[in-house]
């Protein structure tokens, strides 16, 4: 069974111009381990797509299952639990807790989830060391670059060990080198914890590292390699 | 992690802690100067005129005839003697009349008066301006009071006409020499009590007919007769002891009179058969203990509308903390903290920061009253007016720490009700529309 399962999915938006079909009948399977981009122009299709996925917005037509589960058919409070116990977010503009810091940022979904205090920093100390910011873990947001906060997402969102992580343009803030880092450490630990990786990206440094993409146009998928 | 997100606008939360602490150390002064001011006319008043106790027969106290005499007086004054709360008591005559002297006429109360006796009860009979106070218990004199001096402009040594009723019901005149002024602590009571002789008014009122008192001329009784007696303790919000001694006393007296019914005419019998009423201030001056029991929760009232206004202020704050942090919220919706999560969270930050202000407003509003208590506050300005009301010009708050665990308690509860809105508006947040992104 793949881990995520798309089947005919449709999402229509109604604005005063009329209706706009942000996706288009997507059908489409995502197996465990994948490091996948989903690549596109601006207004393809990308982030709706990753919205649906990640259970953020219910399409209007089509089913999404996840491990089997059809997630659109999950009342609202039990998708927020599905969510935490389920899936990793990795924003573009990082949305870290401006009053935490690295360290409790990290471990911050494990707090929700109820983890003890004890086990919950250790898990977090040890992604922090996998993305290289252990000496930086009792810093706050605002005391590190863009591409050190992204990096604290990351492991923000690795942290519950997450069943796929899913990352909507995650490197369009980043500088070469912050970019090149941020995609050493989730090809990293995609082989080392078999993490699944979804993206939705435009930038070419993304698409060189994925081992496949799927490439959107108005809203359909015009090419899987 | 809620009170981190209070120090995020640190200038802004500091304004409304301090708001709140302003607000809280208001309200307490208030309290403490209103309870210290209500306390103040309280004494005043017990002091000058009310006393803490009173007891009259049942008769008198329906209906303020003359003829009705508190009966077994000796047996009463020796209960009052040998209860060590009892400090002082005065028996009165009390008689309603008319006032007259050459420039006007005045409705009066005369009290009848033992003059040692009165003077050891009340301020009144001890505060005398001008001339002095009554000393022979048979002599045609009367002490006034300085309002009713003016209102029917006399003097020392003037004459007034008193007009009153005898025990028969027929009309009584007399003349009077105004032999001083009292200054009593209320200008409504110093306009209509004035102060006479007991003796002389039981003779002019026939309340001791010729035979008594021919029998005072040889060793009489040091009070003879009276309406009422006033009398002290030491104790005038613990008197319920007293009272209850007083009592027993009375229904043992009773029990007496039944057995010993036979050899006594109807008419006496009926007099002293007569069961006493005892009285504490609070059922003598209803108003005063109105005073006292309204105080408590007309304070408090008065500091919900202070905590009130700050809840509106606290509550706009929070708005405002939640307008800012729209992005924040959605993302912490998306990546799964619940709806209980986020109202605990947003009613958590509001608590903390309506109650940061408590403790300091709390601390110097006691800090203020325990100084204003020793130092007291005069205001010169409305002295005259204060005095109307049996009042001195100084006022000495008094500390209300009765007050502070209500205070607490309500400012917790205004501060969990303004964070209902606050918290309502980050709930009904979309994640998607709050982050714009994923």
């Amino acid at each position: 069974m793949a881990l995520i399962e798309l089947k005919n999915v449709i999402k229509v938006y109604k604005s005063q111009a009329g209706n706009v079909t942000a996706v288009d009948g997507i059908s489409a399977s995502f197996e465990e381990g994948e490091f996948t981009a989903i690549v596109g122009p601006s207004g393809c299709g990308k982030t709706t797509l990753l919205n649906a996925i990640g259970g953020l917005d219910r399409p209007n037509q089509g089913t999404i299952k996840i491990e089997g589960q059809d997630i659109a058919a999950l009342k609202d409070r039990d998708l927020i639990d599905f969510r935490l116990q389920n899936i990793g977010f990795v924003f573009q503009a990082y949305n870290l807790i401006p009053v935490l810091t690295a360290l409790e940022n990290t471990a911050f979904i494990l707090e929700l989830q109820g983890v003890s205090k004890k086990e919950r920093e250790a898990r977090a100390m040890e992604l922090l060391e996998a993305v290289g910011l252990a000496d930086r873990a009792h810093n706050r947001p605002n005391q590190l670059s863009g591409g050190q906060q992204q990096r604290v997402a990351v492991a923000r969102a690795l942290a519950s060990r997450p069943r796929f992580v899913l990352a909507d343009e995650p490197t369009a803030n980043l500088d070469s080198r912050s970019t090149e880092t941020l995609l050493d450490i989730m090809a990293n630990l995609n082989q080392r914890e078999k993490t699944t990786f979804i993206f939705s990206t435009h930038d070419p440094r993304v698409i060189d590292r994925a081992r496949r993409i799927l490439l959107l146009e108005d809203g359909k998928i015009v090419m899987s390699k | 992690m809620a009170w981190r997100n209070i120090w995020r606008s640190p200038w802004r939360s500091a304004v409304v802690i301090g708001a709140m602490a302003l607000g809280v150390w208001a309200g307490i002064f208030m309290m403490g100067w209103a309870t210290g001011l209500n306390d103040s006319r309280t004494v005043s008043m017990l002091d000058d005129n009310v006393g803490h106790g009173r007891l009259l027969s049942g008769s008198f106290d329906e209906s303020q005839e003359i003829s009705a005499p508190l009966p077994a007086l000796p047996l009463f004054l020796e209960t009052l003697s040998t209860d060590t709360t009892v400090t002082a008591f005065a028996p009165r005559i009390v008689i309603q009349a008319m006032a007259q002297s050459g420039s006007g006429a005045a409705p009066v109360m005369i009290y009848g008066i033992y003059p040692n006796a009165e003077q050891s009860v009340f301020s009144s009979a001890r505060k005398i301006p001008e001339g002095r106070f009554l000393e022979d218990l048979f002599a045609d004199e009367v002490v006034i009071g300085q309002e009713l001096a003016k209102r029917l402009e006399v003097g020392v040594d003037d004459r007034l006409v008193l007009t009153f009723q005898d025990v028969e019901g027929d009309p009584h005149t007399a003349l009077f020499y105004v032999v001083g002024l009292y200054d009593g602590a209320s200008n409504m009571l110093e306009e209509t009590l004035l102060y006479a002789p007991a003796l002389n008014m039981a003779q002019q009122t026939g309340l001791l007919d010729s035979s008594a008192m021919a029998s005072l001329s040889g060793s009489p009784p040091a009070f003879p007769v009276a309406h009422e007696v006033c009398f002290r303790v030491q104790d005038p919000y613990a008197m319920k002891p007293t009272l209850e001694r007083l009592s027993i006393q009375d229904g043992l007296r009773l029990e007496q009179v039944e057995q010993r019914s036979t050899i006594h005419s109807l008419e006496t019998l009926a007099f002293i058969s007569t069961p006493i009423v005892i009285k504490d201030w609070r059922s003598i001056s209803p108003e005063l203990a109105y005073a006292d029991n309204v105080m408590a929760q007309s304070l408090l009232l008065f500091m919900t509308i202070i905590l009130l206004a700050m809840a509106f202020g606290i509550l706009n704050t929070m708005l405002m903390a939640i307008l800012e942090r729209t992005r924040e919220l959605g993302m912490l919706m998306a990546i799964g903290m619940n709806r209980r999560r986020i109202f605990s969270l947003i009613v958590l930050e509001t608590i903390l920061l309506s109650l940061a202000g408590l403790p300091i407003g709390l601390l110097l509003g006691h800090g203020t009253l325990v100084l204003t208590s020793q130092t007291g506050i005069t205001f010169e300005s409305v002295e005259q007016g204060l005095a109307e009301f049996g009042m001195d010009a100084t006022i000495y708050p008094v500390t209300v720490p009765e007050f502070y665990l209500p205070i607490a308690a309500l400012v917790f509860v205004l501060a969990f009700l303004s964070a209902l809105y606050p918290a309502r508006k980050a709930l009904k947040l979309n994640p998607i529309e709050s982050m714009r992104v994923l």
